[in-house]
């Protein structure tokens, strides 16, 4: 399989434009606009976000976007990329502070508090 | 309303000041809606010119601690079938005028006039307004592709 390597410039611009697509209200705006931006590589479906909670299940507990899984085109066809936010809520530090280690489903350690997000936005 | 300190406040929106107009037609006595974050709202009334002003709308950074910062801006306009958002965006870099890169933020709308998108960093900006900033060029894939070596 012919496989295209993402150019480490073009990871970095996802990552930061990830955020503009997970914020609400302006949703439908960002994938106009990351269309517009990336349309010749990337494909933005009507609704790529993958949604997850984060915090501490008792007080503070948010759901937001978590990522964004983008189907390649062009040079990229035949690929598909995913981005993961970063953190941007009190949720996301609480669940920063979650790292300690379990196994994931390959067997390797992961940090949980990547981990649970991830398994609750790939159901 | 707070005043700005760059050392612990963010600015969500910047002071700006704009004229509604349809056509050549300056739209006086209209209702002028600003949003910011979905949890603040302020409304304004434009002049006998069209002409409205918000101020900085600011927040403190969340805990001292450092996390990624975007702003969702709204500005709606009301007609006789309720509110009409004239510009709508992510601001993605917690400075004072960064919509503008840095300039003053002068906005010239005009609800006549196809909307349009500007990317501006890594902000972005879809709106009926002009306000003197060209958007970033488009990127050039090909350039990209061509100059990285794969690992």
């Amino acid at each position: 399989m012919n496989e295209t390597v993402i150019p480490p410039k073009l990871a970095a611009m996802l990552a930061e434009d990830v955020y503009t697509l997970v914020t609400q209200p302006s949703r439908e705006l960002a994938i106009l606009n990351l269309n517009k931006r990336y349309g010749r590589i990337l494909e933005f479906v009507e609704d790529p976000i993958a949604k997850a909670s984060s915090g501490c299940p008792f007080f503070i507990k948010t759901t937001t976007g978590f990522g964004i899984i983008l189907k390649g085109k062009g040079i990229l066809k035949g690929q598909g990329v995913m981005v993961f936010c970063g953190t941007k809520t009190l949720g996301d530090l609480i669940t920063d502070l979650n790292f300690i280690t379990t196994t994931s489903k390959g067997g390797r350690l992961v940090h949980d508090g990547f981990r649970s997000p991830l398994v609750q936005s790939i159901r | 309303m707070t005043s700005f300190s760059k050392k612990n406040n963010e600015v969500l929106m910047s002071p700006l000041q704009g004229q509604l107009k349809r056509g050549n037609k300056a739209l006086a006595q209209v209702e002028v809606k600003q949003v910011v974050d979905e949890s603040y709202e302020s409304v304004t009334v434009t002049d006998d010119e069209g002409c409205f002003n918000f101020p900085v709308v600011t927040r403190k950074k969340p805990g001292g601690f450092e996390v990624e910062f975007t702003a969702a801006q709204e500005l709606f306009y009301r007609n006789e079938s309720g509110w009409i958002r004239f510009w709508g965006g992510v601001k993605r870099e917690p400075t004072l005028n960064s919509e503008a890169r840095g300039k003053d933020f002068s906005l010239s709308c005009n609800i006549d006039i196809q909307e349009e998108s500007y990317m501006i960093g890594s902000s972005f900006y879809h709106t009926n307004c002009r306000w003197g900033v060209e958007s970033d060029p488009p990127i050039d894939f090909d350039d990209m592709f061509d100059t990285e070596e794969p690992n």
